[in-house]
């Protein structure tokens, strides 16, 4: 499978990450295998082939300006995607075919609300690999659901998770899909909140239909992105949001999770708890503070 | 001017104050080079109404008594200005000392009362205050307004003094006041992070993360990234066996190795699943969103429509 490559310029580290198929849900038909194929045949490529021909695609301007027009770089990526389709599509057209061009060109263009999500982690990921490592640090570097358990580590015991059950999602269906059992938290696109975007970015989402697909108010967007500063140890300095006056709070820290009691919050989307089922819908999920209770439990030992 | 007008004419002049702004849409510069900025809010009228209507205000503005000029000192609170035969009383509101969000040299602390008579002459000297005063150097003396007034001979009793013997220590105060609401304005309310943990390494995490610069530099396989060979699979969030997955990550399996034509079908697939040897994507440096099913390479040898047998 076709990976997204990103490297963090300041640090050298690289993280791979992938697109969100529809098989990540738990989907294994006809269709949901032929979608991983077009993506790993056709748009990967094409899109590898632009990168390449740019000499790479600095990621934090087309982010911070998809805040500014209501992303928030987790449940909400339509901005972001466009502007990265605006740069690449045409160095698409100079280095694939027309076919391979058109069709990744309108393949991003048709579902941008997910399509830099996978290249967003990408960054995350490697944002936060830089993190990693100093001795007695209780900046959390990494935070993932496997729908069974989830866990977070901290960046002064790297490699090390601290994990509890699964937290429920407080979810809103999309129509149709009341009825059916949804599953528990689910996904290493936490790794977003572990960079500021998702819940603490809700604040520029306030004003978007993002705000009812979670559950939210506008109101309560803005709150979310509070909240999270409170259990942050800095700011996330160069992504102003409009809504609260300034950058998003940065580094979650286990300590000041612990400390004021606050569970960080996670912008989520979710899966059926049966396989076999599409997207269910999205809602706000919480990793809970007995995982950080355990790391500050394990850097104090 | 002001003196000598109110001096000679011996009647009472009313001042207006107002200012000649017209930039009220760009306030930070001028549109023509050669022009000097002139934005809003430098001076203007305070006038004591009891109600918001025009006949009210205008009374006020008519009634030397009711009504003053100020140029911009924000932040002052006038609770009472009483003239009559005896003298002249304000009283400044505690609210005057709450507000220091101009600068340091208009911060409200620092106001100075002075009261100016016949001739240009101080009647009385703010406490403290050595130098007399002159109206020509307002710049000087920020907190300076003039309340020319007839007849001469008043004597003044300016209300409860907030300058002066303590002046230093006031002036610390401003300042002490200038720089927490200077925190104020820069921590706004989303962005209220506590600074209280900073530890060395967390000082040192927290600056990777604020200077990290991703970039995407291309495209490759998961075997190319990894380096590792034969079968395996990633998945999302912390260590876990096949058997107990969730759905969604059960059902990704399937459709991974399907995609890897390791089996022929559906039945082949979840046989095979607990067979497969499993990473999380962190180890391996990666993310995979929900399910985060990751496969070695682009494309197995399955026929196309294996999966629907």
């Amino acid at each position: 499978m076709k990976v997204y490559v990103t490297r963090d310029a300041t640090s050298g580290k690289k993280a791979y990450s992938v697109h969100e198929y529809e098989s990540f849900f738990g989907l294994f038909d006809g269709p949901t295998i032929d979608q991983i194929r077009f993506w790993n045949r056709t748009v990967m490529p094409t899109i590898g082939r632009a990168v390449k021909h740019l000499h790479g695609v600095p990621l934090n301007p087309i982010m911070a300006e998809a805040l500014a027009r209501g992303d928030e770089m987790h449940c909400l990526t339509t901005s972001a995607t466009n502007a990265l389709l605006g740069i690449l599509a045409p160095a698409m057209t100079e280095t694939s075919s027309k076919a391979d061009a058109a069709a990744t060109q309108r393949e991003l263009a048709a579902f941008p609300h997910l399509a830099m999500l996978g290249i967003g982690m990408g960054a995350s990921k490697a944002a936060s690999m830089s993190a990693e490592g100093f001795k007695g640090s209780s900046v959390i570097t990494t935070m993932a659901r496997n729908g069974v358990t989830e866990g977070i580590q901290v960046s002064g015991l790297p490699g090390v998770w601290f994990t509890v059950p699964a937290a429920e999602i407080a979810l809103v269906p999309f129509p149709g899909n009341e009825n059916i059992k949804p599953g528990r938290d689910l996904g290493d696109s936490a790794v977003q909140e572990v960079w500021g975007f998702g819940a603490g970015s809700a604040a520029a989402a306030a004003f978007s239909g993002l705000a009812a697909e979670v559950g939210l108010t506008p109101q309560g967007m803005i709150d979310t992105s509070i909240r999270q500063a409170q259990i942050s140890l800095g700011k996330k300095l160069g992504f102003p949001i409009l809504q609260i006056g300034g950058p998003p709070g940065l580094g979650l820290d286990a300590r000041l999770i612990v400390d004021k009691n606050l569970a960080p919050r996670i912008l989520t989307a979710a899966a059926a708890f049966e396989p076999g089922h599409p997207i269910l819908g999205l809602g706000v999920s919480e990793m809970p503070v007995e995982a950080s209770e355990k790391a500050v439990a394990a850097l104090d030992r | 001017m002001w003196d000598e007008a109110l001096t000679r004419s011996k009647r009472r002049i009313l001042i207006i104050c107002a200012d000649d702004s017209h930039h009220f849409e760009d306030m930070s510069k001028s549109r023509r080079p050669d022009e000097p900025l002139s934005p809003p809010d430098r001076a203007w009228q305070m006038v004591h109404s009891d109600e918001l209507t025009w006949p009210a205000i205008r009374r006020g503005l008519e009634d030397p008594n009711a009504s003053y000029g100020t140029t911009g000192q924000i932040g002052i609170r006038f609770v009472d200005l009483e003239v009559n035969r005896t003298g002249i009383k304000i009283t400044l509101s505690d609210a005057t000392d709450d507000l220091g969000w101009s600068t340091d040299g208009h911060n409200p602390r620092l106001f100075t009362t002075y009261f100016i008579g016949e001739g240009g002459r101080l009647l009385k000297p703010p406490d403290g205050a050595s130098s007399p005063h002159t109206r020509s150097s307002p710049a000087t003396e920020p907190g300076t307004f003039a309340l020319g007034s007839r007849p001469p001979t008043a004597s003044t009793s300016p209300g409860p003094s907030r300058r002066s013997a303590k002046e230093p220590r006031m002036r610390r105060l401003a300042i002490l006041a200038v720089a927490v609401v200077t925190a104020f304005a820069v921590t706004l309310p989303g962005a209220t992070a506590s600074t209280a943990r900073i530890t060395e390494p967390n000082a040192k995490a927290l600056a990777a993360l604020q200077n990290a610069n991703p970039v995407l530099e291309g495209v490759t396989s998961l075997r190319a990234f990894t380096g590792l060979k034969g079968r395996f699979l990633t998945h999302a969030g912390p260590p876990i066996t096949y058997e107990k997955m969730s759905g969604a990550q059960q059902g990704a399996t399937w459709a991974a190795i399907l995609f890897q034509g390791w089996a022929k079908d559906l039945d082949g697939a979840k046989r095979l699943a607990p067979h497969i040897r499993l990473y999380t994507n962190h180890e391996l440096h990666g993310v995979g969103g929900m399910a985060g099913r990751v496969e070695p390479v682009d494309e197995g040898l399955c026929h196309p429509r294996c999966y629907l047998r």
